[in-house]
């Protein structure tokens, strides 16, 4: 009983240690940039603090929430499905089919279409019919296997790779930087319409998929295993490969293919939290979102007034750290 | 029942009831474990029928399958560092309706882990666990599932010898309690003690059903397996097997 209630604690302060550095992360981002900002002011709409508060920092930090939130939960899903600790949210190609559509956009100078930008729309529609081929060409008769899945996934990334390194010859200079960076990944300020809608789709995916927290811990372990106790293993199968790849196209289509964040914050809150998913998954939500607004800043302010894209540095503080994690794992094995 | 061209199992009907300690024996590819399968409602792929309670395995549902069946698989390959406790926990998943285990579900676990005697690995994490301390905590998590009907693929190969007696001896008092439980195995001296039905498989069919005083004979035991043997009997008649002479 008391190794039980021991177990327990160990649950909510995990939960509640996340949700502080999630608290903390959305106070401090908006209030760090460039400039020195009087949050009183910027409440009081005094201009020029009320627009850089309001219609500059605010809404970025809430879009590098939203997509390390997104990002993270997608993380730990395509780890579990496959079985495979190396996974993340673009194992599958999804992130490739995205950014072969941002860049077909970007090289024929499509505008946007009811009032959105055609490298989202496009970028968005490649991210799908990624999904579809590789959800096609990975199941058969309506099953899928995690196995033919990784394969087609690595394929169809090399494939959209080629593709958009094809396309980038025709294109001109001004051109061939928007690639670049739209490559790297990045946080830009949406409207909050934008943002609200986008809101909307991700936490209807992370919640779907927090329902079925306890399958997934069957699933990590094995499909029979799952089988022999009681999981619908195809039907849970599918809806976690459409949450995460949904997930992980929503958010490339708008900020890009943003690395590691669905790699490392994943292994970095199990290490904590150990593999139960029904503390992993809310817990990888709420550090995720604090960490990629973190990076943000850190992308926006460290070489201020320049901007890197956050790609950049969630890549330079997550490789060394992953590596770190991964030299741990070899020590103990 | 057919993997591609080949045929693994034919021509095999029969009825097992709750209560029976049944061990399916044969010789490497015989069908045992696609038997086992097929029982246990993993495998859909097969013409004829296996109906449980009257309804055939594969119009069950899930849950409500996972809830009268427990399967022991043959091996585990673990991945994340679950903890044994955790794993353990799994086996209550059919029963669990809201999010997490209740104070029953819990109480189930504890039981499970006594039965198989792991409580002691309870934090450990099961990659960490040697092949026999594996084998009683996933034992123990089908125990934690309170299925009525229990199969086991090759229960006790990594065992050391205490342990082997004891999860026969847990197996066995369960099987009296009402539970029916089916193990695939290769040793059939375990077999003969633990077990009140013999079933017999070769090439796919099955040859010999029955208790093991009727089984085991040299002449069936040099037919199917192509050994020699000698067949003693202990005090209380079970047949005991001596190879090779």
């Amino acid at each position: 009983m008391a190794a039980r209630s021991a177990t327990q604690r160990r649950f909510f302060v995990a939960l509640g240690l996340s949700i502080a550095l999630f608290v903390l992360a959305m106070l401090l981002c908006p209030l760090i940039g460039s400039v020195t900002l009087n949050l009183r002011d910027a409440i009081n709409g005094v201009s020029p603090d009320t627009e850089i508060f309001f219609q500059a920092r605010l809404p970025r930090v809430l879009l590098a929430a939203i997509a390390g939130g997104a990002l993270a939960v997608a993380g730990v899903l395509f780890q579990a499905l496959l079985r495979n600790p190396l996974a993340d949210p673009y194992t599958l190609g999804i992130s490739s089919g995205a950014s072969l559509g941002a860049v077909l956009a970007i090289v024929l100078g499509v505008q946007g279409l009811w009032n959105l930008p055609g490298v989202w729309l496009f970028a968005f529609s490649g991210a799908i019919l990624t999904l579809l081929l590789v959800l096609g060409v990975g199941s058969s008769g309506g099953r899928l296997s995690p196995y033919t899945l990784l394969l087609t996934g690595v394929s169809i990334n090399a494939i959209c790779i080629a593709a958009v390194l094809f396309l980038q010859n025709f294109s001109d200079f001004a051109q061939s930087f928007a690639i670049v960076r739209w490559l790297m990944g990045g946080v830009e300020s949406l409207s909050y319409g934008e943002l609200g809608s986008l809101f909307v789709v991700v936490m209807a995916l992370v919640l779907v998929s927090f329902t079925q927290a306890r399958q997934w811990n069957l699933l990590a372990v094995g499909e029979l295993w799952g089988a022999s106790r009681g999981v619908a293993v195809q039907r849970v199968l599918w809806t976690g490969y459409l949450c995460g790849s949904l997930l992980t196209g929503a958010v490339t289509a708008l900020a890009g293919p943003i690395g590691f964040v669905g790699l490392i914050v994943p292994h970095a809150v199990r290490l904590l939290t150990g593999p139960d998913h029904r503390l992993l998954l809310p817990c990888s939500f709420f550090v995720g979102a604090a960490f990629l607004a973190i990076c943000d800043t850190v992308a926006r302010t460290v070489l201020s007034p320049a901007d890197i894209p956050v790609g950049v540095i969630t890549a330079l503080a997550g490789g060394p750290f992953f590596v770190l994690l991964l030299k741990r794992r070899q020590q103990r094995l | 029942m057919r993997y591609g061209d080949a045929t693994v199992l034919r021509d095999i009907s029969l009825t097992l009831q709750l209560g029976e300690a049944v061990a399916i024996v044969g010789p490497n590819g015989a069908g045992k474990s696609t038997l086992l399968h097929i029982l246990a409602g993993l495998q859909a792929d097969f013409t004829g029928s296996c109906a449980m309670l009257g309804r055939d395995v594969r119009r069950w549902k899930r849950q409500d399958l996972a809830r009268q069946v427990g399967m022991i698989p043959q091996s585990l390959v673990m991945e994340f560092p679950f903890t044994v406790e955790q794993v353990v926990a799994m086996g209550r998943n059919p029963h669990v309706s809201g999010m997490f285990e209740t104070e029953a579900d819990w109480q189930a676990i504890d039981d499970a882990m006594r039965l198989a005697d792991c409580t002691a690995l309870r934090h450990r994490d099961f990659r960490s666990l040697s092949g026999g301390e594996r084998q009683r905590v996933i034992l123990a998590s089908a125990l934690a599932q309170q299925p009525g009907i229990l199969l086991l693929d090759e229960p006790t190969t990594w065992l050391d010898l205490r342990h082997q007696v004891e999860i026969h001896r847990v197996l066995a008092t369960l099987s009296q309690q009402g539970m029916l439980v089916v193990m695939v195995t290769h040793d059939l001296n375990l077999a003969s003690a633990f077990a009140n039905r013999i079933l017999m498989l070769a090439d796919g069919a099955l040859v010999a059903d029955g208790n093991p005083c009727n089984i085991f004979t040299p002449e069936r035991i040099q037919s199917v397996f192509g050994v020699q043997s000698q067949i003693l009997h202990d005090a209380s008649g079970v047949p005991w097997m001596i190879y090779g002479r």
